[in-house]
Parts: C-alpha cells; sequence; structure tokens
C-alpha cells in the first residue's frame, strides 16, 4: 500500500488507516537514516489522524507519533524538529495523562528530558520530567522497560550536573533492570557509561571492572566506534599500559 | 503504672520529667544549655556569619546538625548584642517541597513578612506571594538583634504570585540589600534543606552564585548530608562558603556530658551527675549510640521511661537486662511487615547499600535499590537504621535498637 503513496497513486481512506495502523509498528523502530520514509510517514499522520474533538484518544496518538518522529527527524533543521517535537508531546498529553496512559505518559516525560537537555542544556527541567516519570513508574512496577530507560536518563543528568553519588546509584539500577529484561546492548551501555562515571569518582577497580565487562560486550560485537571510546577511558587507568590495550 | 506514680519515679531520680527528646528543643536557648562539645566548630561559624562570610553545615542524620545551628545563632545574637551592634537573624527549619525556586520563594516571603512592618512595598510583595504560609513565629529580641524562628508550610492556595516566576530572584537580591540596610547585618540560616535527599543544596549554590557572593553584611548559613570529593572540589571552587564544617562523630566523653546537661534541665540544681544511670549502663548506651546524638537521646528516653514505669531505683546492670528486650520489640512491633523484613536483611546482610544483591531485593520485594531509599529513610527516622557514610557511598545498617529474631527460632526471617 504504501508502494502506491510512494508512486503518488490514489490511496483509499481504508487503507490510509491501515498504513497509519503500520506506521505504529515502524515508530518504534529505529528510523534513523530513512530519511524518505520519515517524511512519508509525517505526511501520512497528518493526513490520517483525527481531530480532537471526533477522537481525543486518536487524535493524541497522532500527536505522539508526529513528536516521535520529529524528535528523530532527519531532514530540516534539528531545532525546529525539536521544537515542533516538544510541541507535538505537549498537544499529546492533553489526554495522555498518566493515570490512564502510563506507558505514552512516562515515555513522554523521558523525551522531554531528553529535548531539554539536547535544545536548552537544562538539566533541572530534565530531572523534574524524569523523576516525574520515576514516581509513576516506580509506584506501578508495570513497565520495567520505561523504569530503566527513566533511571538510565536520571543518572546521567545527575552525572552531568556533579550530583556523582546519586548517579552511581542509577546507573547501577538500571543494569539490574536492563539485565531482567535480558537486554544486553542496555546493560554494555550502562555498564560503560558507570565505568566512566566511576573512573572521574576515583574508584579506580570498580571502573576497571566495569569497562571491561563493557569492552568485552563491544568485541564480541564487534563494535569499533564503543570499543575505542572505552579504551580511551582505559588509558586512565594508572596500571593499564598501552601494550595491555593492544 | 498510673501517672502519679510515674511521676513519682522521676521524682525520686531527682527529675521533674523525661528530659530525653528525639529533636532538639524548639527555644534556642535551652538547645545551648544542652549542647556540648564541638567548640572549634562553633567558634569558626560564629565569625565568618559575624564578618558576612556562608557557612555549610554539613553531616549525616543525627549528628547534631539541628543542634549547633541553634546553639550557635544563639551565641551569635548574644555576642553582637553584647557588641551594642545590630544584626536580623532568620531560622527557617526547612524549606517546604525543596527547590531551587521554593527556596527563593521561601527566603522572599520570610523576609518581605518580616520587613512588613518598616515597608509598606515588603508587605505587598509578602501579601502576594500565596500558596505558602508562616506557620511559626517566634521572636527573641536582645540588644539590636532580633532572631526570628519561621516554620513555612504550603497551604491550599494556588501558587500563584503578581511578581512573576523568573523575577522572584531578582526581587530576593533587592529585598537583601533592603534588609542590609534597615538592620545592618543580616545572618539567614536554613535547616534541613537536603530532607529529601536530592542534590539541592549543590543545586542551589550553582544556580545562585550572586545570591551568596553579593552583599558584605550577609551571611547564609546552610546544611547539607553528605557529597563527594568531587562535589566538595566544586563547592570550594566557587568561593562560597568561608566555612565548610564536616560534623564528625561525637566522642564519648561530648556524649557522656550531653546526659548530664539533659538531665540538668530537669533537676531543681544543676549538678555533674548521671544518675539514675549508673556508668556501666550510660557507657553501654554511649557504645549504643555510636557517636550520633540523636540516638543517644532515643535511647536514653526509652530508657528512662521503661526503668521509671518497672520502678526502678538505679538503673544499673540488672535493670538493663530486663529493659533493654523490652525497649527493642517495642520498636519492632510498629513496624509493618515489610519494614521488619527491609531490617532483618539489613541486619543479615550487615548493611544495605547500592551494591544490594539481587536475591536480598528479591527477599524484600524490591525492583532497585533506589526504591527502598524511602524504606530505609523511615526507619532512620525511627532510630532504627543508621546510615553510615564513607569514601564508597553509603550504607545502612541496623542500630542496636533492632532485636534481630533469634537464630534457633525457625521463624527468623520469614516475617510475613
Amino acid at each position: 500500500m504504501s508502494g502506491n503513496l510512494l508512486r503518488g497513486e490514489t490511496v483509499n481512506p481504508t487503507e490510509l488507516m491501515a498504513i497509519l495502523d503500520k506506521t505504529e509498528k515502524l515508530l518504534k523502530d529505529d528510523l534513523t537514516g530513512l530519511e524518505f520514509e520519515q517524511e512519508l510517514l509525517i505526511e501520512i499522520i497528518l493526513i490520517c489522524g483525527k481531530q480532537k474533538q471526533d477522537s481525543p484518544n486518536q487524535w493524541a496518538k497522532k500527536q505522539y507519533n508526529l513528536a516521535n518522529i520529529y524528535s528523530r527527524r532527519i531532514k530540516g533543521d534539528p531545532s525546529e524538529n525539536a521544537k515542533k517535537s516538544t510541541k507535538y508531546y505537549l498537544a499529546a498529553l492533553q489526554v495522555y495523562t498518566a493515570d490512564e496512559f502510563l506507558d505514552e505518559w512516562a515515555f513522554i516525560q523521558i523525551q522531554l528530558a531528553r529535548l531539554s537537555i539536547s535544545q536548552l542544556r537544562n538539566y533541572r527541567i530534565a530531572i523534574e520530567h524524569l523523576q516525574a516519570a520515576y514516581e509513576k513508574l516506580s509506584a506501578n512496577n508495570s513497565n520495567i522497560d520505561l523504569l530503566a530507560q527513566t533511571m538510565f536518563e536520571l543518572a546521567r543528568c545527575f552525572h552531568q550536573t556533579g550530583a556523582l553519588g546519586y548517579s552511581k546509584i542509577y546507573f547501577k539500577d538500571s543494569i539490574r533492570l536492563f539485565q531482567k529484561l535480558d537486554k544486553p546492548l542496555q546493560v554494555a551501555a550502562v555498564t560503560s557509561a558507570l565505568g566512566n562515571l566511576e573512573l572521574q569518582m576515583g574508584y579506580l577497580d570498580d571502573a576497571r571492572i566495569h569497562l571491561q565487562t563493557a569492552l568485552e560486550f563491544y568485541q564480541n560485537a564487534g563494535n569499533a566506534d564503543r570499543i575505542k571510546s572505552i579504551q580511551e577511558l582505559q588509558q586512565y587507568l594508572p596500571e593499564f599500559s598501552k601494550e595491555q590495550i593492544a | 503504672m498510673s501517672l502519679i506514680d510515674y511521676k513519682k519515679m522521676l521524682e525520686e531520680w531527682g527529675l521533674q520529667e523525661n528530659p530525653f527528646d528525639f529533636t532538639p528543643p524548639d527555644e534556642f536557648e535551652q538547645v545551648a544549655a544542652i549542647f556540648h562539645g564541638r567548640k572549634q566548630e562553633l567558634e569558626s561559624a560564629l565569625i565568618s556569619l559575624y564578618e558576612g562570610g556562608n557557612v555549610l553545615i554539613r553531616g549525616t542524620w543525627g549528628i547534631g546538625k539541628t543542634a549547633l545551628i541553634k546553639t550557635l545563632l544563639y551565641q551569635l545574637q548574644k555576642e553582637v548584642a553584647e557588641l551594642k551592634e545590630e544584626m536580623l537573624v532568620l531560622y527557617l527549619d526547612e524549606i517546604p517541597n525543596a527547590s531551587t525556586a521554593n527556596f527563593y520563594r521561601t527566603l522572599l516571603l520570610a523576609l518581605t513578612q518580616q520587613m512588613s512592618r518598616q515597608s509598606a512595598d515588603a508587605k505587598k510583595v509578602a501579601d502576594s506571594l500565596t500558596g505558602m504560609a508562616i506557620q511559626n513565629n517566634k521572636t527573641k529580641t536582645e540588644g539590636g538583634v532580633n532572631l526570628l524562628a519561621l516554620s513555612l508550610k504550603f497551604t491550599n492556595e494556588p501558587n500563584s504570585s503578581e511578581i512573576r516566576e523568573a523575577d522572584i530572584y531578582q526581587q530576593l537580591l533587592f529585598w537583601l540589600k533592603e534588609a542590609e540596610g534597615i538592620y545592618g547585618k543580616l545572618v539567614i540560616a536554613i535547616d534541613d534543606l537536603d530532607k529529601k535527599e536530592t542534590p539541592i543544596v549543590q543545586e542551589i549554590v550553582e544556580n545562585s552564585l550572586s545570591l551568596f557572593r553579593q552583599g558584605k553584611n550577609r551571611a547564609f548559613l546552610l546544611t547539607g548530608r553528605g557529597f563527594t570529593d568531587l562535589q566538595n572540589a566544586t563547592l570550594s571552587s566557587l568561593g562560597i562558603f568561608s566555612e565548610d564544617l564536616n560534623l564528625r562523630r561525637m566522642s564519648n566523653d561530648d556524649l557522656r556530658q550531653i546526659v548530664i546537661n539533659y538531665l540538668n534541665t530537669v533537676r531543681k540544681e544543676p549538678i555533674n551527675s548521671i544518675t539514675p544511670f549508673t556508668p556501666e549502663v550510660l557507657d553501654r548506651i554511649i557504645e549504643y549510640a555510636q557517636g550520633t546524638p540523636r540516638q543517644l537521646n532515643s535511647i536514653c528516653k526509652k530508657v528512662l521511661h521503661q526503668a521509671a514505669r518497672q520502678k526502678y531505683p538505679l538503673i544499673d546492670m540488672a535493670a538493663w537486662q530486663n529493659i533493654w528486650p523490652v525497649i527493642q520489640e517495642d520498636f519492632i512491633q510498629k513496624l509493618s511487615p515489610h519494614l521488619q523484613r527491609l531490617l532483618y536483611i539489613a541486619y543479615k546482610q550487615k548493611g544495605i547499600s547500592e551494591d544490594i544483591s539481587n536475591e536480598s531485593l528479591d527477599e524484600i520485594g524490591a525492583l532497585t535499590f533506589t526504591e527502598l531509599l524511602p524504606e530505609l529513610r523511615e526507619l532512620e527516622s525511627m532510630d532504627l537504621i543508621m546510615r553510615i557514610e564513607d569514601a564508597r557511598g553509603f550504607r545502612f545498617i541496623p542500630s542496636k535498637l533492632y532485636l534481630p529474631p533469634a537464630e534457633n527460632n525457625p521463624s527468623a526471617g520469614s516475617i510475613n
């Protein structure tokens, strides 16, 4: 069906609705590098999306989906995309309340936190969003994945703002949760961030263990960029000579 | 036991009432009478505040921050009055919902409310700050020095103001300058700033450099808990605090003197005696307090109460052997099964920290260590758990008030 659209052919409303449903799955996947598809999705959502008065839930979903695409949009000015993303997320929150749509609401809080950092470098606002998400998610414990993401983002914010003790706690807890979810990629990412923090805090033995664990994961995965960045950190460990790294 | 018999027992010991309490007395003068030790900290902070230098007092829960602040402000008032100088000393017992924005709002309200008598404009500002109200307001004047203790709470009113949120900081700077003009010198002390465990002190300091740096005749006294070495370095590099006092555990001799001072507050004549405690029992109490005045107070209060109820003429080791298990049992019974389980795991693991194992978390029924923090804080506020801070962070260990289930008891640890 999307082929019809790409070819500029006419598509009936039923087909469009089916495409819209499919976009939800696509939106959850990584669309980085798929500029054309992103633009297409924006068009589809704008055509198919409902008016608020007709169907508040469908309208909120439209805002939510648009916000998600704009947060990763390749085309256009990044700052403008971020502004649009924020605008759509805030609109979605008119319907997506924490009590009725916890997952969507919490995900939006995480996204707003990320946008606060990338656009405004405002960690205070980011922490406020993330703490709000943490409180609701931890009271409910129904979505461990979102809880793990929230704690990881909080850890990063605390790291950036110099609250290192808290950062360490949140990194360790997010590792626990990602392990529980059996998400080794995320475990490696957090473990590497934790090792970096511990290096900065002077906990060299812990840093050594965590950086090495993350390194081994990336070596197995063949991720050259991550291997390089971890090896750069390892050079700051006192007895880690260049020969060992080689 | 009737109340009359209970009072009679206290009188037999030469006491008008049980003087010990979980928190220091409200009155600054009373706190100063009980306070003992930390002479060097008091002296350096006193001079610093007088000279307009900011002071940071930090230390773990129950280490005696509030007692030190109250004693310090009491002495400051007395000594500045003796110098025949003028000063306004504001003491805020906490910032409701501590955040940078609420910090500014609270200070602005406290200050403009106090200045309302001298300035109609100040009154206008105070009246416009809704959503927060002064609940307790005690003023003590000595010579030209006013010591004002305030307690602010949130109200049901919407949190609005004629002043835009963004302008509150500028307004605060303006009224602080005005206050210096009216009162000469100004000292603002804020207690329990980091009650919520967020890195709030650091955030406030970093966002408010001109607030702390401007004004030669004003000084702030803030409290904080633990800071990492890097945070310390950051705070030091900002050059905001002329004194950074890290309160350590108190010595046994200091704790002994504090017990005597407390007892003297309810004796007809002060004497240098630990009666009704015997030296052996007081040594045991001091050992159990682990250098923490709050634990000391808590244990003394309970022991005295139980001993009076059981009509011991003297609290010796024989009495102690009977009293102590009753006190421990009493503490445990007040806990929910969940908190009992948490405490038991903490006991079994010789403390709980961020490195708690997943098996222990499963036993407690928690997903993360962070999830346990509010409960650990609750236990800490009940004196059942103590926070030990070291270079690696903090660790919660059960206090001596905790009575673990007997090892030979089949139900040990299987608290439902």
